[in-house]
């Protein structure tokens, strides 16, 4: 039997009290929280991985923020209370680990570019074309062949927009998360959040005029 | 009351905006209803928002992407390790 699920019915007391009473303690805890992750890693790692991946597009960044996510998990698994499932937790933890990601990574461009970042190009130049889109129309999709065709093109269309307004679009219309959720995830306004998901859709929209008839 | 009257097509593009996101307050709304009766551009530009909204939700999940067994095991070893260093440290500082 798991180790985890012999514990798994007594409230695991917290790693404070337990390593208090000495270091054999400690390390029943130590072995009862990596039991608990490795149990979270075999049910949610593909799932944890597969949204990482959709959204970080490359393979060791996603497995990196992955493994984060559990070590997070694991060190805070004494405030994980049963209100929530672990799958909605670990989710949690593992948007968190996303936005300190895009984070950092914006962070990282600034400082080594000299030349104005896909983002900063995308707000300064391409929004004059964004707006000459107004005039532009695209027909709905008839037939279910289209429907697929046309999903596909928005999808190239999303994955085209810069990661500053992607990763708040995909936050907001793809999972659906409320919008305070999104500005604490993202760290920023709500009035910047509108901005950006008014550029997104806007970048959608003229992508599509561009690239369907 | 004269924002109501005033609102032109980039303004009326970010209300909607906001509207798919959040509730927007009356006078907005009623801003951009008058506005909605007035320009078919933006009638149609609100029926393209509302598809994008559709369709980018409405878009299947790609093939499972499964955690390869490599990483996985990194995975496993780091959470094992970093643990123990954990524990070790806690009681010697206890």
């Amino acid at each position: 039997m798991p180790f985890a699920k012999i514990w798994a019915p007594m409230r695991s007391p917290s790693s404070k009290e337990n390593c208090s009473a000495g270091p054999l303690n400690c390390d029943i805890r130590a072995d009862y929280e990596i039991e608990q992750g490795l149990e979270w890693l075999a049910q949610f790692g593909d799932q944890l991985y597969a949204y990482a991946l959709q959204r970080v597009r490359c393979l060791e960044v996603a497995e990196d923020i992955v493994q984060e996510t559990f070590l997070t998990a694991i060190s805070s698994a004494e405030t994980f209370e049963s209100k929530s499932s672990p799958e909605t937790w670990l989710m949690g933890i593992l948007r968190h680990k996303l936005a300190d990601h895009y984070r950092r990574k914006s962070r990282y461009q600034s400082l080594i570019q000299v030349e104005p970042d896909s983002a900063e190009r995308f707000f300064k130049q391409e929004l004059d074309t964004i707006e000459s889109s107004h005039n532009q129309r695209w027909s709905d999709p008839d037939s279910a062949i289209e429907q697929a065709e046309f999903q596909s093109v928005v999808t190239n269309c999303v994955n085209d927009l810069p990661d500053l307004v992607r990763q708040a679009f995909e936050f907001r219309v793809v999972d659906r998360l409320d919008t305070n959720e999104v500005c604490e995830l993202l760290g920023i306004s709500s009035n910047n959040l509108a901005a950006r998901l008014y550029r997104a859709r806007a970048y959608v929209r003229d992508c599509l005029a561009r690239r369907w008839f | 009351m004269v924002f109501m009257l005033t609102l032109r097509c980039k303004g009326f593009e970010r209300i909607e905006s906001r509207s798919l996101d959040e509730p927007i307050s009356w006078s907005h709304r009623v801003a951009k209803f008058g506005h909605w009766l007035a320009c078919s551009r933006c009638r149609h530009t609100v029926h393209q928002l509302d598809t994008i909204e559709k369709v980018v939700r409405s878009i299947p999940k790609s093939d499972p992407v499964v955690l390869p067994e490599d990483a996985r095991d990194r995975i496993a070893n780091r959470l094992r390790s970093s643990k123990h260093d954990d524990a070790s440290q806690k009681s010697q500082n206890d």
